[in-house]
């Protein structure tokens, strides 16, 4: 896959001023952990001037695809999607990667319900499905298993039953799932979102890499309302969680400590990490639903 | 005993890389060269750093100190393998004296984090180099790096007033003071600014710094010719005027930033960037100033902004020209080669005129921008840098750039040094006692060997692409 970005990986000229919005360099400072490390690894890697090892694998895989270097690069590249690529390429993979995969792809419950909530849901979050008339499952759509850069074989299962079960409607969340629903009646939560009950202000959380509808119709959810916008990764991807756990912490350290007061975040993931290390919730958990 | 042996029982495993990810990706700066270390070392304290020149020196271990890894003439590439010294872990603030004007810091601090810490007290450092987000004070000081406020607050070199350094064969000094005159002999603390890691290793920096001008203006003038540009550039000088940038902009890198970056820059052959800083009612008067010997120099177009989104917004396209370039052509890419030469600035016009003529004379895309205010330009020559002949040309280019450059009274390099990319064209005179200096300090050759003029071959070599 990498032979296809050999001149997007040429375009870097390795100014190096992605890594100020690398969150995992910023702790180590090591040229390794940085977006332009990784993208002249790959590069390594395409030429055939070294060759995959165990640090090579892990070099690669410490980053948690949040894109965010993307946003200060001024040539553009696209080094999500190199990395990525880079990671399609590897032989190799992680104990904790595999184990992950194994489980993921491993799922197999039935899928039933005319209208179906998919997302990794904590019980508060449950409770909403519920009262959105949507049965709850507690999976998510398998972009771990992409990110890692192996085949995606859980999200196959879930469209192939929610074909075959007659399901009418499908919730999701995280933005990033609405690309395996084509075809589907597929909504994202936020549209069902009426209201939220906040007053106080408060720092907002959204993964850089969700799109542009996404983060447009947060805020117009959040109109009126005093907070600051944080972009930043915490670090709680499944598969960068389980393979680099003690960046993970420091990255969802260092949210709570950027933030302004509490913290709301819009995606499932961030809370269940997040909320360890401070006072987080998430959009779901403090919004009013339109109930059908 | 290997390398990696050595160091461990030197300082200890916990601070060395050495797995194949780490060699590699420590193998780059922002230049076109590439090379493998047999280690990389994070000191973290003037100790370790003593240490390891100690073995080094012992047993004839090259050692290449390095901050963010942005210089762009090869200056942190290992070309003869041996010991990547990254500073990185050295980097905090020791001392911010505001009653004395100096603060004191580890090299490996971010140059805008420093000015983030400054400017609570209203104070600056203020050289600004491109990559000032990420490169570190060590290696603007080695580098005697600086950017578009040289016109007006000058390089580096202009607020160093001392360091603590690591000299061969493993002994720190103290070098110049934290006083802001001094004239108590040989000023040691200057011969390692811009001696690209060739002499010694800083470990503290002692940096004089200035309160913050209270406002800032900008004006963007368009012209249809990149010679009028530049005797704009000639007239706002001449007019007795200080800027505290001036930058230039020819047509190719106006278009690749407009298209990498969507900052929507004026279409025209060139413009002008020109910034005044200071109390508000005299850049009121200067800015309108300026605009006025704009429109004499033939600008088709002059607008000015007081707003601070508006000026950032230029900024950013302006900083952003030499990454945007790589995006410019379809199968070419912008390369670090003759980027960097100083003329005098009544020459600009003159030398902007005959980079396009040696555009056009070998059939290649070159970049014009810069730091025009000060006589600092930087050419990007657009290449497919996968193919031998392209280089082949661009070497050709370069040669006749820099000839260009010195019949106009000019110099190689006016702000990235010159490490393999620029070492061909440096002054001859000068080499025999940067030479005799090299020896005396590093009799052993440790200290980033086969830079500068040492150097002696062609600029095509250790090549990153492939």
């Amino acid at each position: 896959m990498l032979e296809k970005y050999h001149k997007e990986i040429l375009t870097c000229t390795g100014c190096a001023f992605c890594k100020k919005a690398c969150q995992i360099y910023f702790h180590t400072r090591n040229e390794t952990d940085s977006p332009k490390g990784r993208i002249m690894i790959s590069y390594g890697l395409l030429t055939g001037e070294i060759e995959e090892d165990e640090s090579i694998v892990k070099a690669l895989q410490k980053c948690a695809l949040c894109r965010l270097c993307e946003s200060v690069c001024p040539s553009r590249v696209k080094i999500g999607d190199i990395i990525k690529a880079a990671r399609y390429d590897l032989k190799m993979i992680l104990p904790e990667h595999q184990k992950l995969i194994d489980e993921l792809n491993g799922w197999n419950e039935e899928i039933n319900g005319k209208r179906i909530f998919i997302g990794e849901l904590d019980s508060d979050a449950k409770e909403i499905a519920e009262k959105l008339n949507a049965t709850p499952y507690a999976i998510g759509c398998g972009l771990e298993i992409e990110r890692i850069g192996r085949e995606n074989k859980l999200i196959e299962k879930i469209v192939d039953k929610i074909k075959k079960n007659g399901v009418e409607e499908v919730i999701y969340y995280e933005p990033q799932c609405k690309k395996y629903f084509e075809g589907i009646n597929a909504k994202n939560i936020l549209d069902f979102i009426e209201s939220v009950d906040i007053n106080e202000k408060f720092t907002l959380h959204i993964p850089y890499d969700y799109d542009d509808e996404f983060v447009e119709k947060v805020k117009e959810i959040f109109k009126g309302k005093k907070f600051e916008l944080v972009r930043e990764c915490c670090g709680a991807r499944e598969e960068f969680k389980r393979a680099f756990e003690k960046e993970a912490e420091e990255m969802a350290k260092d949210i709570i400590k950027k933030s302004n007061g509490k913290i709301i975040t819009t995606s499932l993931k961030c809370y269940e990490h997040l909320k360890k290390y401070g006072d987080v919730v998430d959009l779901l958990h403090i919004a009013n639903f339109k109930v059908k | 005993m290997d390398v990696i042996s050595l160091l461990e029982d030197a300082i200890g495993r916990e601070k060395l890389l050495v797995s194949k990810a780490d060699l590699y990706a420590y193998g780059f700066d922002a230049s076109i060269h590439h090379a493998m270390p047999h280690a990389v070392v994070k000191p973290k304290s003037e100790e370790d750093v003593i240490e390891i020149v100690r073995v080094a020196h012992e047993h004839g271990i090259p050692i290449i100190p390095r901050g963010s890894g942005t210089a762009l003439s090869g200056q942190a590439v290992p070309i003869k393998g041996g010991i990547i010294l990254d500073m990185t872990a050295m980097n905090k603030i020791k001392e911010i004296k505001i009653e004395n004007f100096y603060c004191k810091v580890e090299p490996g601090v971010v140059y805008a984090e420093l000015n983030k810490e400054l400017a609570k007290y209203g104070f600056f450092f203020p050289p600004s180099p491109g990559s000032g987000d990420v490169c570190t004070i060590g290696g603007m000081i080695a580098t005697n790096a600086s950017g578009m406020r040289a016109i007006k607050y000058g390089a580096t070199r202009d607020y160093v007033l001392g360091h603590r350094a690591v000299f061969p064969p493993g002994k720190a000094y103290q070098l110049g003071s934290s006083t802001l005159k001094n004239s108590s002999g040989y000023q040691i603390e200057r011969l390692l600014v811009g001696s690209e890691g060739t002499l010694g290793i800083i470990t503290e920096a002692t940096i004089k710094i200035i309160p913050l001008p209270e406002k800032r203006a900008v004006a963007l003038a368009s012209f249809d010719s990149l010679y009028d540009a530049g005797k704009g550039v000639a007239n706002i000088i001449a007019a007795g005027i200080i800027p505290s940038a001036l930058e230039i902009m020819d047509k190719v890198c106006i278009q690749a930033v407009n298209k990498a970056m969507n900052i929507g820059l004026p279409d025209a052959e060139a413009i002008l960037i020109i910034e005044k800083d200071g109390k508000e009612e005299e850049i009121k008067k200067d800015i309108e100033k300026i605009a006025e010997i704009c429109r004499k120099s033939n600008a088709k177009n002059v607008v000015f902004t007081y707003d601070e989104k508006e000026m950032a917004n230029i900024w950013k396209g302006r900083k952003g020209v030499l990454p945007s370039l790589s995006r410019y052509g379809e199968d070419r890419i912008s390369v670090s080669l003759a980027d960097d030469m100083a003329v005098p600035i009544s020459k600009i016009p003159d030398a902007v005129k005959s980079f396009q003529e040696i555009a056009r004379k070998y059939d290649i895309m070159i970049g014009t921008y810069g730091h025009a205010g000060d006589g600092n330009l930087h050419t990007k020559i657009l290449i497919d840098p996968t193919k031998k002949e392209e280089w082949e040309k661009a070497e050709k280019v370069v040669d006749e750039i820099y000839k260009v450059v010195y019949s106009l009274g000019g110099i190689v390099s006016g702000e990235h040094g010159i490490g393999i990319s620029k070492a061909p064209w440096m002054v001859k005179e000068n080499i025999e006692l940067m030479e005799k200096i090299k020896e005396a300090i590093d009799p052993k050759n440790i200290m980033n060997p086969g830079k500068m003029m040492q150097w002696k071959g062609s600029i095509i070599t250790n090549l990153r692409y492939r």
